[in-house]
């Protein structure tokens, strides 16, 4: 059987980066807007500055998200945004996710 | 980038997909506060842009220069307040926004732009027409703010 196109069994199609569900949260999250500020996403999703510092390290370093940082007055501010692999990614993740769930 | 998870238990896969949609829930939050700060922010954009063409036919042609002078003052000092506060208190921008808003602002600037320049030519003064092209000419700024932010 071929490993690819329509018999690629589900769990092939999840992502190692967003397993961790702390990051498919933050995924999720700028999935529903062009872009947020660092302290926006933190408390939309409950965790520390150091946590989501960590995670969105990780999801930088896959591509899946931007980061932007700048001041407004002095103020330093970071955005953050899900770049358009991360979109792919994701979809394919929670594609994946719903069919494994479907199946057991 | 695929690759197996270390684990795929019924637990673990539940645990993701109540992750996903938290985190949806969460960005849907933002989203929306981000959708009515750009709302407010195009409506007194749209309104001072309505206002200043009223301003324009009907107190420019008095020729008096202070109050000329007074008129354009407060209608670049409300643009310029008004940008710098939504700068200052944007924390998001919910999908499609930047493009719902040049596109608004690109129409409501080219239908100011058209008015000042019936004016100049027609010098007509009419109530009847220059009130309602006043509201036309803010409404798209209106409209790009009222649309909401989805994908």
């Amino acid at each position: 059987m071929s490993a690819e196109g329509a018999s690629t069994h589900p769990r092939l199609l999840l992502d190692e980066h967003l397993s961790l569900p702390v990051r498919l949260s933050i995924a999720a999250a700028l999935a529903r807007v062009d872009d947020a500020e660092f302290g926006t996403v933190r408390d939309a999703i409950e965790v520390s500055d150091p946590v989501l510092s960590k995670q969105i390290r990780v999801l930088e370093d896959a591509g899946y998200v931007s980061v932007r940082k700048g001041y407004v007055g002095k103020r330093p501010r970071t955005w953050l945004s899900l770049t358009n692999e991360g979109r792919a990614a994701l979809d394919r993740h929670l594609k994946a996710l719903h069919a494994l769930i479907a199946d057991l | 980038m695929t690759n197996e998870p270390s684990y795929e238990s019924r637990h673990s896969l539940d645990e993701q997909l109540r992750a996903a949609e938290a985190g949806g829930s969460g960005g849907a939050r933002i989203s929306r506060s981000a959708d009515r700060a750009g709302a407010r922010y195009a409506a007194v954009m749209a309104g001072l842009m309505s206002l200043y063409l009223l301003v324009v036919a009907y107190v420019y042609p008095q020729d008096i220069l202070w109050l000329d002078m007074v008129a354009t003052a407060v209608f670049v000092a409300g643009m310029v307040v008004t940008c710098v506060r939504y700068g200052r208190r944007r924390r998001a921008s919910s999908l499609g926004w930047s493009k719902r808003y040049s596109v608004g602002s690109a129409l409501s600037t080219g239908l100011f732009g058209l008015g000042v320049a019936l004016l100049v030519l027609t010098d007509s003064r009419e109530t009847w027409l220059w009130v309602p092209y006043a509201v036309v000419t803010g409404l798209p700024l209106l409209v790009a703010g009222l649309i909401r932010g989805t994908r």
